[in-house]
């Protein structure tokens, strides 16, 4: 069976190129390796958190900022897709929440701080909705609650830290308490999804709120470590909410992301309604091409191998982390079509000598070269293959993780991608 | 606030914690000083490798000797601290079996029981072993925890009055009438200075030795040698395996709880300080060890420490390697005319006790005290057996999925299987709220991600027992992040740099610890690497 | 200690990030497993050929291969805490309920010679008592049917013709308890052109597997492999009807178990639902079929999952004029084969099936589709539902006998009437 299109790659940059195609009627599979950055760390949208990337100042408006970077920067990726296919990519993501009650929300053209886990603020684009009133932890009195069996949130480590943040009046009040789940979880399962369900769970949220009630001191603003339900967790909140007469927000904690998590079942069901193909968990070997255009993608798995073929592909397979690039001894390489790799001259030029100093490290701007319309590039600039068209973290020449755009760029390059490959 | 004690020993490594429990012993009550964490220094950054005295036998023989009777002891007192794995000396073809010869005679004139094995009995002991090897020599050696070993001796000292301060560093020794009769000393964590008297003064100091008599205008010259060793994510091999060959860089092996480690070097080095492990010596050790351990190419590195040999300088020698590694006393009072102070330099740490030993006989000569020794008949305190702990074993007590107490069973260090009850127990006892101690003493964070989930979980929990003073916010997390780092760095690539992606993804992805405003304290200071 | 080929150990490219136990269904069901993570790459540092096993509630991986699937990393997880399954075994020794769980093959025969008595008693709430109480199988646990005829002996009366030929592997439970999936499976072929043969075989050793009986399914699998490979080798291409003896055959056999001549094997043999796409792919595909007018739930089989061979099933399934059928990705059904049988594992099972439950019963469809037996033996307990294999539904499209009564599509209730 031969598909308009395959995208190989189900990380957000991937999901959202098969989201876009397939919301324009393509015959669409999509071949994922397994988990990735999505599951990892996503929380919210990040679309430009600093510019220039080690400039400490948090961006407000964020439109000068991105009009600048995308004038001075003509690889970032951001450069690829310009400033109003950027926005028309945020809105067809917006659109993949209908009108569900869990959204990701924000004030357009600005960021908003998030409030995370370990006491610090990050300035992010769209946050979930239950994330939202977290915003407040900088104005109000807040009770951070934490749970004795949980090991990825500690209320009273954030508590202090917040409680000392420059952006934040010491004198108003913030604590955390830690609060047993032993006694009200029936199947005593502690672990993030597993804390999610259970919360899912009225029962379990009825003698929850009971317990946090008794430790409330008259706060209005309650955060929890970002369990608050997996497949309802607009719900779960308003829920919570009315029990506890509080505001409830959660808060980003050590990975697994259950947001993350969300926003793939979120999009898995919306491929899926659409009659999109996903093959999850196996790796693509080699690419197969011929006459500067690629034919079809070989896929391993224990059953064998099978060739996947289609008319245009999309490559999203990631940084490091998802695979889509490797370290293999003293290079960098993309092991599935060997495209060649922008990256720093010598191994020795990698990483910084301070882990989280400043400056980003040199190895996280590498990637693909690629032209206007995101087609992989040789080194003498020729297009190597038409076919093809790159997005996410895979196209390098930037740092998402210092400049705050984990999110944006995967949205951003996802979307226009695929419109490349259309028109 | 002034502090008193019968002696004030400077220097919290195996030699200051061992004078410490000598002290102890003999029934002086010794005040401890360390300006950070027990074995913070040379001691922590050692090998783990408990000498048989065979590296030695040709190049050093008294120092051999030495090793072995101090082996023998220490497997007795400190088995707490030591995994009696026993080595294998393996020939390889080019070294020649000539080596060996030679190797055999000595150990036997020494006295040090070795026997000698065929290369099938030597691969069947070690299958990791390489294929090529052409002559094995089974000797006395072991893998010894130095990070328990000093906490053992010091516990030992404590428990019979002394005192042991760590962050407390020495700024200045107190010289009244042209005696040393105390120091002066700062709570690096608090930030205040005091000052504490005692009738005698031991500068147990190690590397940092000179710089403890510097103010009073005394000198002990000392020549610095690097050496940097790797540690691999898991136990290649369960003996200690060297090279039997003359010694040289990069030549033994030695399993260490969980993992292995390879090493060493030997750099000359001027600025104690700035110490980092370079990337031409991990080709080097990288290239040595494939000889010995063919699969250690495909094996996982996930970090590298360097320590700093001080080696006392008798005469200018152009290798770092040849002055000699025994120790040396240096009696002020005889030497520049100061009573009250004795220097003890060099040494291995294998041989520990009797430095001690015979530091404190001075001490206690001077002072007009008839106290003999008794440090090698005593055990060390903690009756636990030491050793590689089977997961089974390591679960006894604990057993995930008991539901006996979902909190404290739960894992804080997954790579390690260490739970909330373990770091709980050990700041409930020790005091020690800080994550370098409990790193040290627990091995929390000291598996193949190095800490990435497990220091922000320790601080959390610290938090809730209230123990945690973080002097700004995140302040811990952003040290633990940049020590943890300057390990790393030097061994990145492979599994270990999508760690690091990891790594970077949780804080500065999505915690913004980057852009946080507080500064980094370990950036600019020293960069001692520890394991 | 017993000595065992070993396995590719990988957990050295763990990287600790967690998500294979957040994914994990036993995870999300219960504390008392200590996740795939633990159990797996984390535990495999400290295990050394000589030591003991550890209990870190291995026993309760359910098999589903989801960790392996979502692994950023590569990491052979789920092969890693079967070998500690194994050891584990080794150490507890025989267990007698076990040994029947995996050998049900040996008294299915049996079983169907005296059916109505076999179902009588499998359904009577006092043997179920007795079972629970001697052997640990849970009495809740509604046990399957048994057939008054097994699809051999119907097969064995039964002509096929055909221009073309090809061979089937039907599966124990397909043989003594739910027939008509492999009558429905030589149908269709049939009306596709095919002359259908059955090669010698026998239980391909997935309830042995999965109970880490790793010498158990390796011996079953070389009497598999040399009876079916000669078959391969003249030219007939083999297909399976059941997704967990297909995953056995085409997986396992050359992967986990190594089994000599296994590779050459699973390069011919297929999923009957992949097969009969390869054909449409070909244009060679009888796309005769009666229109049904119907909205039907599709289950995804765990081992379809694990075979990256995608949704065969659903794929042909469209092709039948007005038929929608809609995939529930619901997770694992909670069965696992022979796991959902033990009483210590009754409640776990039932947790892990809950999703997928609602899931049909608020789809309200009074029939569920799936590939797998295990899967359509759960759905019927969770939903009260009729459970059928896709072959079933394709079968009653060509000859438009769509949602008759066939024998075998119910519980033991359903054949007692």
């Amino acid at each position: 069976m031969k598909h308009d299109v395959l995208v190989i790659g189900m990380g957000l940059s991937g999901l959202m190129a098969a989201k876009t195609a397939a919301d324009h009627g393509l015959k669409t599979m999509v071949l994922g390796k397994g988990a990735g950055m999505l599951q990892a760390f996503l929380e919210g949208i990040d679309l430009l958190g600093y510019y220039p990337e080690d400039n400490p100042g948090m961006l407000e408006g964020v439109r000068p900022a991105l009009e600048n970077l995308i004038q001075n920067h003509p690889e970032h990726p951001y450069a690829k897709v310009g400033l109003e296919e950027i926005e028309n990519g945020l809105k067809a993501f917006a659109g993949l929440f209908g009108t569900k009650s869990y959204q990701y929300n924000g004030t357009p053209g600005r960021n908003s701080l998030l409030p995370t886990g370990i006491g610090s603020l990050k300035p992010s684009y769209l946050i979930p909705s239950t994330m939202n009133a977290g915003k407040g932890i900088l104005s109000e009195p807040a009770l951070l609650v934490g749970f004795q069996e949980f090991g990825n949130f500690y209320a009273a480590y954030a508590a202090r830290n917040f409680q000392r943040l420059p952006q934040r009046n010491e004198d108003l009040p913030i604590r955390g308490e830690s609060i047993s789940l032993s006694d009200i979880s029936e199947r005593k399962a502690f672990h993030p999804a597993a804390l999610a369900l259970q919360f899912e769970e009225d029962g379990f949220r009825k003698k929850l709120a009971e317990k946090i009630k008794k430790v409330m001191k008259g706060e209005n603003l309650v955060g929890f470590p970002a369990v608050l339900g997996l497949k309802n967790p607009e719900n779960v909140k308003l829920d919570l909410e009315e029990q506890i007469g509080a505001k409830v927000f959660e808060l980003p904690i050590l990975p697994p992301s259950v947001p993350g998590m969300r926003l793939f079942e979120i999009f898995k069901d919306h491929l899926r309604a659409k009659g999109v193909r996903m093959i999850f968990g196996f790796e693509a070997g080699l690419a197969i091409q011929k006459n500067g255009r690629c034919q079809g993608v070989i896929l391993k798995t224990p059953a064998g191998e099978k060739v996947h073929e289609a008319d245009s592909f999309i490559l999203a397979t990631g940084g490091f982390f998802g695979g889509g690039l490797q370290a293999q001894g003293d290079r960098i390489v993309e092991p599935l079509f060997k495209l060649p790799v922008a990256q720093p001259g010598a191994r020795s030029d990698w990483f910084q000598y301070e882990f989280l100093g400043r400056r980003g490290h040199p190895i996280n701007q590498s990637g693909i070269r690629t032209n206007s319309r995101l087609n992989p590039l040789d080194q003498s600039g020729k297009v190597l293959l038409e076919n093809l068209f790159l997005a996410g973290r895979i196209l390098g020449h930037h740092d998402a993780l210092r400049e705050k755009s984990l999110g944006g760029v995967d949205i951003a390059t996802g979307y226009k991608a695929m419109r490349n490959l259309i028109s | 606030m002034k502090v008193k004690a019968d002696v004030i020993v400077i220097g919290g490594g195996s030699t200051g914690t061992g004078i410490a429990r000598d002290l102890a012993l003999r029934g002086l009550t010794p005040l401890l000083m360390e300006k950070r964490y027990l074995a913070a220094g040379a001691t922590g950054a050692c090998h783990g490798l408990l000498h048989s005295g065979c590296r030695y036998v040709i190049v050093d023989p008294h120092s051999s000797r030495e090793c072995y009777t101090e082996n023998r002891i220490l497997r007795k007192i400190a088995a707490s601290c030591v995994e009696e794995t026993e080595g294998m000396f393996v020939s390889l073809p080019e070294d020649g079996l000539e080596y060996q010869k030679n190797f055999l005679s000595a150990c036997s004139q020494l006295g040090i029981p070795v026997e000698k094995i065929s290369p099938a009995q030597a691969l069947a002991f070690e299958p990791n072993l390489s294929p090529e090897v052409i002559g094995a020599v089974k000797t006395p050696d072991a893998s010894i925890n130095p990070f328990t070993l000093a906490a053992e001796n010091a516990r030992a000292a404590g428990e019979r009055g002394g005192k042991i301060m760590t962050y407390t560093r020495v700024i200045g020794l107190i010289v009244i009438g042209g005696k040393v009769k105390g120091v002066r000393a700062l709570d690096t964590r608090s930030g205040e200075t005091f000052e504490a008297y005692a009738d005698f003064v031991i500068n147990a100091a190690g590397a940092w030795g000179h710089q403890v008599v510097r103010n009073i205008g005394l000198s002990i010259p000392l020549a610095y040698s690097k050496g940097s060793i790797l540690i691999f994510s898991r136990r290649l091999t369960e003996m200690v395996l060297s090279r039997c060959h003359i010694p040289a860089d990069g030549d033994i092996f030695v399993p260490s709880e969980t993992t292995s480690l390879f090493g060493t070097t030997s750099l000359s080095v001027e600025d104690l300080d700035h110490i980092t492990v370079e990337p031409q010596e991990v080709l080097a050790l990288m290239k040595d060890l494939v000889k010995m351990v063919p699969s250690a190419n495909s094996a996982r590195v996930i970090r590298a420490y360097t320590g700093v040999r001080p080696l006392f300088k008798e005469k200018d020698t152009q290798d770092d390697r040849q002055i000699s590694r025994g120790f040396v006393l240096i009696d002020h009072e005889a030497r520049d005319g100061v009573p009250g102070l004795v220097s003890i330099v060099g040494g291995k740490m294998a041989t520990y006790r009797l430095m001690a030993e015979k530091t404190v006989d001075a001490v206690c000569q001077k002072l007009g005290l008839a106290a003999p020794c008794t440090t090698h008949l005593v055990p060390l305190p903690s009756s636990g057996k030491h050793g590689f702990v089977t997961l089974r074993e390591r679960l006894k007590k604990i057993g995930p999925g008991k539901e006996e107490n979902a909190q404290k069973d739960q894992m804080i260090c997954e790579c390690e299987f260490i739970t909330r009850n373990e770091v709980e127990e050990f700041v409930k006892e020790t005091g020690a709220a800080n994550l370098e101690t409990i790193r040290a003493q627990t091995r929390v964070g000291t598996g193949p991600c190095q800490g990435t989930f497990c220091a922000y979980r320790t601080l959390g929990i610290l938090a809730e027992m209230e123990k945690f003073d973080d002097p700004s916010p995140n302040q811990d997390l952003k040290n633990f992040l940049e020590r943890r780092w300057r390990g790393i760095k030097p061994i990145v690539g492979g599994e270990q740099l999508r760690e690091e992606q990891l790594t970077e993804g949780i804080y500065a992805g999505i915690f913004n610890l980057d852009k946080d405003s507080t500064p980094t304290q370990e950036a600019a200071s020293e960069s001692y690497n520890k394991r | 200690m017993k000595k065992r080929i070993a396995i590719a150990d990988r957990s050295d490219q763990c990287i600790q990030c967690g998500i294979c136990t957040e994914y994990c269904p036993v995870v999300r069901a219960t504390g008392r497993f200590s996740g795939p993570k633990l159990a797996g790459p984390d535990a495999q540092r400290f295990r050394r050929p000589q030591d003991p096993p550890e209990d870190l509630g291995v026993g309760l991986c359910i098999g589903c291969g989801t960790c392996d699937l979502v692994c950023p990393s590569g990491v052979n997880i789920s092969a890693l805490n079967l070998m500690a399954m194994a050891k584990a075994g080794d150490e507890k020794g025989f267990n007698l309920r076990n040994w029947l769980l995996g050998h049900t093959h040996l008294f299915g025969r049996l079983a169907t010679a005296f059916s109505p008595i076999t179902n009588w008693v499998l359904g009577s709430p006092l043997f179920r008592g007795v079972l629970d109480r001697l052997l640990a199988i849970d009495k809740r646990r509604s046990l399957p049917a048994y057939e008054g005829q097994t699809f051999r002996q119907w097969f064995d009366g039964h002509r096929s013709g055909g221009k073309k030929r090809v061979a089937y592997f039907y599966g124990c439970y397909t043989n003594t308890n739910e027939v008509d999936v492999g009558v429905a499976v030589v149908q269709v072929l049939e009306k596709n052109g095919f002359e259908v043969i059955i090669p010698r075989q026998e239980c391909c050793g997935a309830p042995l597997l999965g109970q880490g009986d790793l010498e158990g399914a390796r011996a079953a699998g070389n009497r598999n492999v040399r009876a079916l490979l000669p078959v391969a080798d003249a030219g007939y291409d083999i297909l399976f009807s059941s997704t967990t003896c297909g995953q056995m055959i085409r997986c396992e056999y050359p992967g986990f178990l190594k089994i000599a001549g296994a590779e050459r094997l699973a390069a011919r043999i297929f999923d009957v639902c992949e097969y009969l796409m390869m054909l449409h792919d070909r244009g060679e595909l009888n796309v005769d079929f009666q229109p049904r007018k119907e909205r039907l739930p599709y289950h995804v089989p765990c081992h379809l999952k694990s075979m990256g061979i995608g949704l065969p099933a659903l794929d042909l399934l469209q092709l039948i004029p007005g038929l929608e059928v809609i995939e529930i990705d619901a997770g694992c059904c909670g069965l696992g084969g022979t796991y959902g049988f033990k009483k210590d594992l009754f409640d776990v099972s039932a947790t892990i099936g809950e999703k997928l439950g609602k899931a049909l019963k608020a789809f309200g469809a009074p029939v569920a589709v799936s590939d797998c037996e295990a899967c359509r033996m759960e759905i019927r307990t969770l939903t009260g539902l009729k459970a059928v294999h896709p072959l079933q539904v394709l079968r009653d499209a060509y000859d438009g006998s769509h949602g008759r009564k066939s024998a075998g599509d119910g519980t033991p209730d359903d054949l007692r009437k």
